[in-house]
């Protein structure tokens, strides 16, 4: 699971890259990245019970001005498919998806493992770009690659971490 | 019962430059002819829109966020309610028409015609401003402390069936996203959009 050096990580490169409203549902590997995000000032934070409401959360708040980021495990993808079907992808709302790799090599839980095959075809399917992120020294970069294309873009994109940044 | 059309000509009279995040269907429809206003936003999905007027509200916390809802959205997606109980906009009201079935594919009845109660949910899940009204003047009454008083509130109509013969929706999302976000822009005095580099 992602600790908490690498959640500070993770917390920080987000902040850098300008985002300043978060939603979330808390998921086994990101928790302590939940957990700081809920904790953390600066950040508008809104725990949610179902992904769906926190990406049509997300598009409200950048219509108000916000950069907007969704934490959630891969599974939360599966589940807010018609949320990003009906409001970012159909509206256009720019939407930073940070999401955990259930599912890979190392996985432990079998009801994770399908998250693992159907992840990267699924948002392929949706045409949102993303990055996998498998090493630390590759989170700040890629957080800032991705999060500086969502304006040009006009649409979400999303960002894997899975590898030695959450096993 | 009341009609949804006759609220909403009372709704639009009282309307400043509070933003409004609309449901899909004739709720959209009767709004779009009424209003056309550059605060407007037509959602046109279901279970969303209140989450969506959720994040808006948190953003702007200085603007009314009016959200007009139905009985099939709120049903879909319940789970809203706790996230907008726990974070408490004050600035957040929720509409929602109940006319008790799925009008627009022929009327099948939702559980509010049976058994279910939103406002009853919405209570139960820690937002105790949450009422039913089933007149105009109670709706009236609704709507001139939801405009003057700190939410969030949760307002249920209970409408008939009936549809107003107006023109459909002419705006598709993405001309819709650039209208109300360039007016965000405008009336709030700030950046939505980034510059080129």
């Amino acid at each position: 699971m992602m600790s908490k050096e690498v959640a500070r990580q993770v917390l920080a490169a987000l902040k850098s890259a300008g985002i300043d409203f978060v939603a979330f549902l808390p998921d086994t590997a990101l928790i302590e990245l939940d957990r700081m995000v809920a904790d953390d000032p600066d950040l508008i934070s809104v725990p949610v019970a179902n992904e769906g409401d926190g990406i049509a959360a997300c598009g409200g708040a950048w219509l108000g001005g916000k950069r907007p980021a969704m934490i959630m495990e891969n599974a939360g993808l599966f589940l807010a498919t018609y949320a990003l079907m009906r409001s970012s992808i159909s509206f256009g709302f720019p939407v930073l998806l940070v999401m955990s790799y259930r599912g890979e090599f190392k996985e432990a839980r079998w009801f994770s493992v399908p998250n693992g095959w159907a992840s990267e075809p699924l948002l392929k399917a949706l045409r949102i770009p993303y990055a996998v992120v498998r090493r630390r020294a590759e989170i700040a970069a890629a957080i800032e690659n991705v999060q500086s294309s969502l304006s040009s873009q006009q649409y979400p994109a999303g960002i894997l971490f899975g590898g030695e940044t959450i096993w | 019962m009341v009609r949804r059309y006759d609220c909403l000509q009372s709704l639009v009279k009282r309307l400043d430059n509070e933003l409004v995040v609309t449901t899909l269907g004739g709720t959209a429809h009767e709004w779009g002819s009424l209003s056309g206003r550059d605060e407007d936003l037509y959602l046109m999905g279901m279970g969303l829109v209140t989450a969506t007027g959720l994040g808006l509200a948190l953003a702007l916390p200085g603007r009314k966020v009016l959200v007009l809802e139905s009985d099939g959205s709120m049903l879909m997606n319940p789970s809203i309610f706790s996230a907008l109980a726990n974070k408490k906009p004050k600035n957040l009201v929720v509409i929602c028409f109940d006319n008790q079935c799925y009008n627009a594919v022929g009327g099948f009845p939702t559980a509010t015609a049976s058994v279910a109660d939103i406002a009853a949910m919405a209570q139960a899940a820690g937002l105790s401003l949450a009422s039913t009204v089933s007149s105009l003047d109670d709706f009236d009454r609704e709507i001139i402390a939801a405009l003057k008083q700190d939410g969030p509130r949760v307002i249920v109509v209970k409408t008939d069936r009936w549809n107003a013969p107006v023109p459909t929706l002419d705006i598709d999302g993405q001309e819709n996203k650039y209208r109300f976000a360039r007016h965000i822009e405008k009336s709030e005095g700030i950046k939505i959009f980034s510059a080129m580099k």
